[in-house]
């Protein structure tokens, strides 16, 4: 009877847990402020309009960003943020908190002062700094990259359940490019970070051997994920792709804790909206529960629910927007025009052949 | 004393252009090849060592200036600027000590089309030459290419009149280069051949791109150095030819203007020949091939030195050597043609 019991709960608390929708990181702006946003660099990170600046601040923005800084929940920023900021490249990128697995119609939520959650953005030398986050009619999170390479950004909140401790990991992996700056560090772009110190359940896009800092996902590529549970890959974990289209995919990891997925074509441009820049989102869903004592606010869970959610963006497939055939159609029509004007100059510069007889006689 | 007299007689007998054939072999092996014998030399280099290429071991300064310059007008005067300014030291660095036998004797895209110049002698075809005022008006090309290869990366991120550039021309001129679509042709790699259909500008800065390698191919089997004529690269190291160690220099008193040297030139320099006032005979379109050097029968008429020591030296026993009587008799039954003409 206590067998029965345990499962029933065991299945309810299964069956809350999934109503509860996921928080994810999105770069995509709500449509209200889709004007006050600019998005730039290949990965088209959105910045405020109003943030977007470089150089050296005046004497009266400089105040005002102090008084900015010191104001928010998380206290004073770090020195080296406060310089990137103020000195650095300027721009402070932002990302929206969204709730719900549809990429599309996921709505824009805000986190009340009674959620329990952390903030955390990890440079790509693994230094930590504060992110800030801007409550308004819709939440966004605001932080610099001033350095070159991925940051990882992490949201992660944590709330219980009957005897089980839910953790959403909200992360988001950023890469932060500029041709400007040289391609001396390319290579370096290739290291995965992934830090238990932060949270003991992380999943990991794994690079494919020739990625640098131009490398972006398109329709038709395989992407292999890992999902870590301490630093170490586990094995059975849930994972879920669902693209912006609507194109959803469930995996579950093997003994290396690796999962394949390709990216799916799933939309098809029309030959007037030619546009092979353009973004679209996925959003990977792992889950992962773990039985085991976890202690949180003085009170003992034997269960600990992770789910986490990672989204990036993903272009149209290359092979569609580039052509071959039609290059060496331009090529060689050129060529045959080339040959062909060059011959009939040549022709008409030469004079005709003139014979004088004279007739001795 | 004697020994050196002897050496410096030695060198200017040989043959130059000889030793330029190896030489570019070589180099064209090292800028296309090198990459995968783990050469790396240097970016920012005054030579079309173009990054497209897989095996490249450098990279092009039209390329790097391109992208450095695709920046706001305030980044210019910050640490941006410092970048550009270094990058174009580095570029000086090297281009000081060769000057313009970057192009003559390095740049593996002119080592390509004196390799199609050999070609067209093997079939026995002829080749054509410029008139004088054709070459006059198109020497205005590299010019131009090298003014919108700077003002379209800084009208990208500032506009001008108001007018915005689209991101698809970002490195307009790697876009139209014919080396980014043929040196990596030479490592298996035909992956720049196509039409980018992502928007309009892409559409038709690939299009340019394919046009200028039919060109270019087309162009270089009937013209010598038919690219060179309208490089932007050519045009960047002549603003700086002035201070480079390497020169070319004339002494009019002893040119008798047979136009030995106007005859063998690739890219059809008149002044080389009609200029008897200017000492320095560098000129825009020059590649320091040493071809007229080598052509030239007056003793130390045409000289090339680097850093005031005379390296080769135009003289009647090298030419001699070089071209041998049947070749000078030739050369004098043009010059008799074209004193008939006259």
């Amino acid at each position: 009877m206590k067998k029965i019991i345990l499962g029933l709960i065991i299945i309810l608390s299964g069956w809350s847990i999934n109503a509860q929708d996921i928080i994810w990181l999105s770069n995509t702006p709500p449509d209200f402020m889709k004007d006050r946003i600019k998005t730039s660099g290949m990965h088209r990170f959105s910045a405020l309009k109003s943030d977007r600046r470089s150089g050296k601040p005046s004497e009266k923005e400089h105040k005002y960003n102090k008084f900015k800084s010191d104001s928010t929940k998380k206290g004073k920023r770090s020195k080296k943020e406060s310089r990137a900021s103020y000195y650095g490249s300027g721009t402070q990128y932002v990302q929206w908190i969204r709730q719900g697995s549809s990429v599309e119609n996921a709505r824009y939520i805000c986190l009340d002062d009674s959620t329990d959650y952390t903030l955390m953005l990890m440079s790509p030398t693994s230094e930590k700094s504060n992110i800030e986050m801007v409550k308004s009619k819709a939440c966004y999170l605001k932080f610099a990259m001033p350095d070159e390479g991925y940051y990882n950004a992490y949201l992660i909140v944590k709330k219980t359940q009957g005897d089980t401790l839910h953790i959403n990991i909200a992360k988001v992996e950023l890469l932060n490019h500029s041709c400007r700056n040289g391609h001396h560090k390319k290579l370096e772009a290739r290291p995965v970070m992934h830090y238990p110190e932060i949270t003991d359940f992380e999943v990991i896009r794994k690079r494919h051997p020739y990625e640098d800092f131009h490398y972006f996902s398109s329709s038709g590529d395989e992407e292999t994920y890992q999902a870590l549970f301490n630093g170490k890959p586990v094995e059975g974990v849930k994972i879920t792709m669902n693209t912006e289209k609507g194109w959803s995919k469930t995996v579950y990891t093997d003994k290396e804790g690796k999962v394949n997925i390709q990216f799916l074509q799933d939309y098809f441009s029309k030959w007037q909206e030619l546009n092979g820049r353009k973004v679209y989102y996925y959003l990977l869903e792992a889950d992962y529960t773990v039985n085991k004592e976890t202690e949180y606010k003085g009170k003992v869970y034997p269960y600990v629910h992770y789910t986490l959610s990672m989204s990036d963006g993903y272009h149209p497939a290359r092979t569609m927007y580039a052509s071959m055939v039609w290059g060496l159609i331009v090529f060689l029509l050129v060529t045959v025009v080339s040959i062909a004007g060059i011959f009939i100059y040549k022709e008409r510069r030469k004079k005709p052949y003139k014979e004088l007889q004279f007739d001795e006689k | 004393m004697q020994k050196k007299l002897k050496f410096k007689r030695y060198i200017d007998n040989s043959n130059v252009s000889r030793f330029r054939f190896w030489i570019q072999i070589i180099s064209f092996f090292i800028f296309v090849y090198g990459g995968y014998f783990f050469i790396e030399i240097a970016s920012r280099l005054p030579i079309f060592s173009c990054p497209y290429v897989q095996g490249s071991p450098g990279g092009c300064y039209l390329i790097g200036i391109q992208h450095e310059l695709n920046t706001t007008w305030s980044s210019l005067w910050g640490f941006r600027g410092i970048a550009i300014l270094t990058s174009l030291a580095t570029f000086l660095v090297f281009f000081i000590f060769l000057n313009k036998a970057w192009c003559g004797f390095v740049c593996p895209l002119g080592t390509l089309q004196d390799w199609i110049t050999k070609l067209r002698k093997f079939f026995g075809f002829s080749f054509t030459r410029y008139d004088e005022m054709s070459f006059k008006r198109l020497k205005s090309i590299k010019y131009i290419l090298l003014v919108l290869l700077i003002l379209i990366p800084l009208g990208i991120r500032n506009t001008f009149f108001g007018i915005p550039l689209p991101h698809g021309m970002h490195t307009p001129f790697c876009q139209i280069c014919p080396a980014r679509i043929i040196l990596p042709l030479f490592t298996g790699d035909t992956s720049q051949i196509f039409i980018d259909f992502t928007d309009t500008t892409t559409i038709i800065m690939t299009s340019l791109g394919m046009m200028s390698a039919a060109i270019f191919l087309v162009g270089s089997f009937v013209k010598k150095r038919f690219f060179c004529f309208f490089c932007p690269m050519s045009a960047l190291q002549f603003i700086f030819s002035k201070i480079s160690l390497l020169r070319m220099t004339k002494d009019g008193d002893k040119c008798t203007r047979c136009g030995n040297c106007y005859r063998v030139c690739d890219v059809g320099i008149r002044e080389i020949a009609d200029d008897i006032i200017s000492k320095n005979i560098v000129k825009d379109d020059c590649m320091l091939c040493a071809k007229c050097v080598e052509a030239c029968p007056e003793d130390d008429c045409l000289k090339i030195s680097f850093a005031g020591i005379p390296l080769f030296n135009a003289s009647q026993e090298g030419f001699f050597k070089r071209y041998g009587q049947t070749d000078l008799n030739e050369l004098n039954e043009l010059n008799k043609q074209k004193n008939e003409s006259k």
